[in-house]
């Protein structure tokens, strides 16, 4: 398979290898990614068809990004999630996450069950008690390993800022998994 | 901030939840996807395309027959296009004065048209249509009422212009011929009285003055 900036110079030709090595590269985790925002499947899905349909139209159009295509991507998916939260309100990240994890299949011990309960807080302390950008944040930096300056670029923000809204955001998850943390930890 | 250790065990549970996080893109619905990229990316693809099988079989990339009489009948096919579009350029060069006229029939005539019709049609209606000539008509034509209905006229002059006007001379008085300036002072009717009066014909009393009563 070729590295990623021969990869990123033969799909700006349009070539169909290298155009069909991306998707399959990338769909899954921006499929991922746009769930954990969004919370609907098919949402999730058309996401990912207009991102990918938005890169054809800037390759063929002789534009698109030269250097990191995994952040481009992102990057995208996130306008389209803003742009489509704006219309509908139907915003609720990560309960996809603990239904999935609920489906797990393993028996569970007793420091697995209190495992089980502390992800769930901190599911729920995530949902309710960040902002959007800190939610987004924690999303793509420990969610999704985006280092700050990427998670920078796809949020369209000053590094530092990053630095901060994602200090705040794991203070307010601390201070609210307080109590949890006091009784298990 | 990560040395903090309640901040390392948040850390430590966001890891462990994006490794539980085991949510997949539905097969059918990536396969599905992946179809309408690619038929997107051929459509797209297509003049992209084909520069690049002309170059490979530049090139003599591939050496394939086939592909070598499709990059020619495309050849062929640019460049009698670009044969048209060059006769149809030089024809319209030399045939321009007659586009030109074709766009814009008479350029150079609207303006004069403007220039040498424009005065005498400013200045011959004024004299033809004259004030005098509309606003004539009418005082006779007001006038022959009150003839007709206040003086009869001789028979023998009643078409003559001077007439018509002795005629409405003598229609209306003159103020003049009263001595009063045109006033007419003591010529209104006097109303009858409908009172009681006395002998001398002065008003009694009681009709008189009626507040003196109070």
């Amino acid at each position: 398979m070729k590295d990623g900036v021969s990869l990123l110079k033969a799909a700006q030709k349009l070539d169909e290898e290298a155009l069909t090595a991306i998707f399959d590269e990338f769909a899954p985790a921006i499929y991922k990614y746009t769930l954990r925002l969004c919370h609907d499947q098919i949402i999730a899905d058309n996401i990912v068809g207009d991102v990918f349909a938005q890169l054809l139209e800037q390759f063929a159009a002789g534009k698109g990004p030269r250097t990191n295509l995994r952040s481009y991507l992102y990057q995208t998916a996130y306008h389209l999630v803003v742009d489509r939260s704006r219309d509908s309100r139907h915003n609720a990240p990560l309960e996809v996450a603990v239904g999935t994890y609920e489906k797990g299949q393993f028996t569970p011990t007793q420091s697995q069950i209190e495992e089980r309960v502390m992800m769930e807080a901190l599911i729920s302390a995530m949902n309710t008690e960040l902002t959007e950008d800190q939610r987004h944040v924690i999303i793509l930096r420990f969610l999704e390993d985006f280092s700050l300056k990427e998670a920078a670029e796809i949020i369209g923000k000053e590094v530092n800022n990053i630095k901060v809204i994602q200090n705040r955001g794991i203070a307010k998850l601390r201070k609210a998994m307080g109590l949890h943390l006091d009784e298990d930890w | 901030m990560e040395d903090d250790p309640k901040d390392q065990i948040i850390i430590d549970l966001l890891a462990k939840l994006k490794n539980a996080t085991r949510e997949e893109y539905p097969r059918k619905l990536l396969a599905s996807r992946r179809n309408q990229y690619l038929n997107y990316a051929a459509h797209l693809g297509f003049g992209v395309g084909i520069g690049a099988k002309m170059m490979s079989a530049l090139k003599g990339g591939n050496g394939k027959a086939v592909v070598q009489s499709q990059v020619k009948s495309k050849l062929l096919e640019t460049v009698l296009a670009v044969a048209i579009v060059a006769e149809a350029g030089t024809l319209a060069y030399f045939y321009r004065d007659k586009i030109a006229d074709l766009i814009q029939p008479t350029p150079s005539a609207s303006p004069s048209a403007e220039e040498v019709t424009s005065p005498p049609d400013s200045s011959s209606p004024l004299p033809q249509i004259t004030p005098t000539a509309l606003e004539t008509p009418t005082p006779p034509m007001a006038t022959p009422t009150i003839i007709l209905t206040s003086t009869p006229l001789p028979a023998g002059t009643a078409g003559n212009e001077n007439v018509r006007e002795n005629a409405q001379l003598t229609s209306t008085p003159n103020p003049n011929d009263n001595g009063n300036n045109g006033n007419h002072y003591g010529q209104t009717p006097k109303p009858e009285r409908t009172k009681k009066s006395d002998k001398d014909g002065k008003p009694t009393k009681e009709t008189k003055d009626p507040k003196k009563k109070k």
